[in-house]
């Protein structure tokens, strides 16, 4: 008995399956680059690199935020009208833009928002990124004005980018009125304008940094918190501090800590339009956040979200052992829709990849869109017959031998099946296929 | 092409890869994958070729991720452990002379890393074993009456294994669960053939008395 315990529990749950071994080389793969070693791994060493300017990325926010702590602590009780904030290179704040929108600053910027008049809102931004989601309404109005350009925002999630030398707005719902001196544009949504561009439709990389900043989206009932709504119409002080209350849910990037996304530098509030540095783009979002969104959304059954951000994966880090993994993930999430030609174009991207950790399972999906495939029968058993050869032990090994067993069923019953299940009862004794087919087509008595 | 002609086709190659069938490492060193192909990889490695540690990795994951199962039960951190084994191997290949196969190097990590990881844990009580999970895990493959008898001696047994010191502990599975031989142990766990028996009979005795100590203080109370 005590034996028998010992090879139950020892025993279950020792294969490692695609997915998880593809997990596995993913952090691995990570470890190695963060040892230096990123060339041996398949990583190149810049990725090394990449990550300890992170680290010092967000070590610089951990200290800004510890003296804007103390800056905020030291101002509460001022008369609050406008805010004005700074954001470092690299900052990610989380604020409230008036009291219908929620943001996330991305710095280095330079802002200052205004309560106009009841519930409209003014933000003047010489400098930096914010990322915001407006709810908007009757009598709600969110306008922003950078040296480029007035954006008036109707109700939608958007983003605005002000440089030196252009302005941007990113549209993901809704729409976005923009005034320039040259005329007015208006962007829908899944659209992007800049002032020295056309507007365009959104590439991956815009979408992915929109799906990285953005806000969560707003329960109807939850309440929008206010900062300004107490604010009494009072001209700013010259070293105006105010509160900024952070929503909860705002995602962190790579270089901000929770810190960093809970509390802001403050400063005095610039002179309107103030000349700013040009704003150096925020990090994109890492291939290990992406695909834990797209894990995120697949636990909430939003294949459609899921298969985007596996999309962006791949797109952006296509050098990653994730991006097989997202290549996988997409063919599979095609295949779960009966979308053959989509599966199918995955799978060939990732046969493309050399040395795929996921190359067995890929193959074996493959044959399965084989089968799924109606008039393909042939295609599927030639499919399974050269998965066989190339993995002869894959894990897949019996339910390729019962499928080709399946088709020769069809094709002549338990005798042109025989050799197979044959096969199967001598390779896959314990198997439930090989029970199954020996229930089905049981051997002669000899 | 018709299923006829595929069928005609197939012929059912042998299984080359019966040596592989689970990634080299179902006795460890004594039956080694396929000593050309690692061969080759360890070179190719070696010579900075960037796909040959990812290729290490696919063939030798699988049996890496079964010894850690094997020798340490189907706990969370086996992942993390499975990191830990494989970045040792990228560490450890540079200085390796062939003495042994590659699957002999990377199974001696393994164990030692699970020996490791069980040092650790003797430092902290060990985790009872929760029903649930033992149900969901091994439910499938048992009769329900034999589920409710091996869940009690699972929890009783591994309670004491717990006790037993990890090099005597991982001889013990070795030898019991993996069926391997005291030789096969010597050379994984690298020590002599005695000392690798010796350890085996050790970790019986002990885990006999232990065994028979829970019994009395369970008919006790």
């Amino acid at each position: 008995m005590t034996r028998r315990a010992m090879q139950v529990w020892l025993t279950a749950d020792d294969s490692l399956d695609a997915i998880r071994s593809a997990r596995v080389w993913a952090r691995l793969d990570a470890r190695l680059a963060r040892e230096g070693d990123g060339a041996v791994a398949g990583v190149p060493a810049m990725r090394a690199r990449a990550r300890r300017f992170a680290i010092a990325g967000v070590a610089a926010a951990v200290a800004i935020a510890a003296v804007a702590a103390l800056v905020v602590g030291s101002g509460r009780g001022a008369p609050t009208a406008d805010i004005a904030m700074v954001a470092p290179p690299g900052g990610v704040m989380a604020t409230t833009l008036g009291p219908y929108a929620r943001a996330t600053v991305v710095g280095p910027a330079q802002l200052a928002i205004a309560a106009d008049a009841g519930s409209a809102t003014t933000v003047h931004m010489t400098a930096g990124a914010v990322f915001a989601e407006f709810d908007g309404g009757r009598g709600r109005s969110l306008r922003i004005e950078t040296p480029h350009a007035v954006v008036t925002i109707v109700g939608t999630r958007f983003s605005v980018e002000a440089t030196a030398t252009a302005t941007c707005v990113a549209v993901a719902h809704g729409r976005v009125r923009v005034d320039t001196p040259t005329g007015t544009t208006l962007i829908d949504g899944g659209s992007r304008w800049c002032s020295d561009h056309a507007t365009a439709p959104l590439a991956p990389s815009e979408r992915a940094r929109l799906d990285q900043f953005l806000p969560p989206p707003v329960a109807a009932s939850e309440p929008v918190v206010v900062p300004l709504a107490a604010a009494a119409p009072a001209p700013p002080p010259a070293d105006l501090v105010a509160p900024i209350v952070a929503p909860a849910a705002v995602p962190a990037p790579p270089a901000a800590t929770a810190a960093s996304a809970s509390a802001i530098t403050t400063a005095p509030a610039p002179a309107h339009p103030v000349t700013a540095a040009a704003a150096a783009p925020p990090p994109p979002p890492s291939a290990e956040q992406l695909y834990e969104r797209a894990d995120t959304a697949l636990a909430h059954d939003d294949a459609a979200t899921a298969d985007r951000l596996l999309a962006t994966v791949v797109t952006t880090a296509p050098a990653s052992p994730l991006a097989d993994q997202a290549l996988y993930e997409r063919a599979r999430l095609a295949f779960a829709r009966h979308d053959w030609p989509a599966a199918l174009a995955r799978l060939d991207e990732l046969a493309a990849r050399t040395a795929s950790p996921l190359a067995e399972p890929a193959l074996y999906l493959r044959c399965r869109v084989a089968l799924e495939s109606p008039g393909h029968a042939g295609d599927a058993a030639a499919c399974l017959a050269g998965y066989r050869r190339a993995f002869p032990a894959g894990p897949h090994d019996a339910d390729a031998l019962g499928h080709l067993a399946e088709l020769a069923f069809a094709a002549g019953g338990c005798d042109a099946a025989r050799a197979l299940t044959r096969e199967l009862a001598r390779s896959h004794a314990t198997s439930d296929v090989a029970r199954a087919w020996l229930a089905r087509c049981p051997e002669a008595p000899p | 092409m018709t299923v006829a002609m595929v069928f005609a086709m197939l012929a059912l190659v042998p299984d080359p890869g019966d040596a592989d069938r689970d990634g080299g490492t179902g006795t460890g060193a004594a039956r080694p994958p396929s000593g050309d192909r690692d061969d080759a990889l360890v070179d190719r490695h070696l010579a900075n070729d960037p796909g040959a540690f990812v290729e290490i990795y696919r063939v030798h994951a699988g049996g890496v991720f079964r010894r850690l199962t094997r020798l340490l039960g189907p706990i969370p951190e086996r992942e993390d452990l499975m990191q830990d084994v494989f970045l040792a191997v990228h560490r450890a290949l540079p200085r390796f002379r062939g003495d042994a196969t590659l699957a002999t190097l990377i199974h001696r990590i393994a164990i030692n890393i699970a020996c490791e990881h069980l040092r650790r844990r003797s430092r902290r009580p060990a985790d009872p074993i929760d029903p649930a999970f033992f149900d969901e895990l091994v439910g499938p493959m048992l009769d329900p009456r034999e589920l409710t008898a091996l869940r009690g001696e699972v929890v009783r047994v591994f309670g004491c294994l717990a006790k037993i010191k990890p090099n005597k502990r991982v001889a013990l599975i070795l030898h019991v669960v993996e069926g391997l031989s005291f030789g096969a142990i010597a050379e994984l766990a690298q020590c002599s053939v005695d000392a690798a028996a010796k350890r085996v009979q050790h970790a019986q005795r002990e885990l006999d008395a232990l065994l028979a100590r829970s019994a009395r203080a369970g008919g006790d109370r």
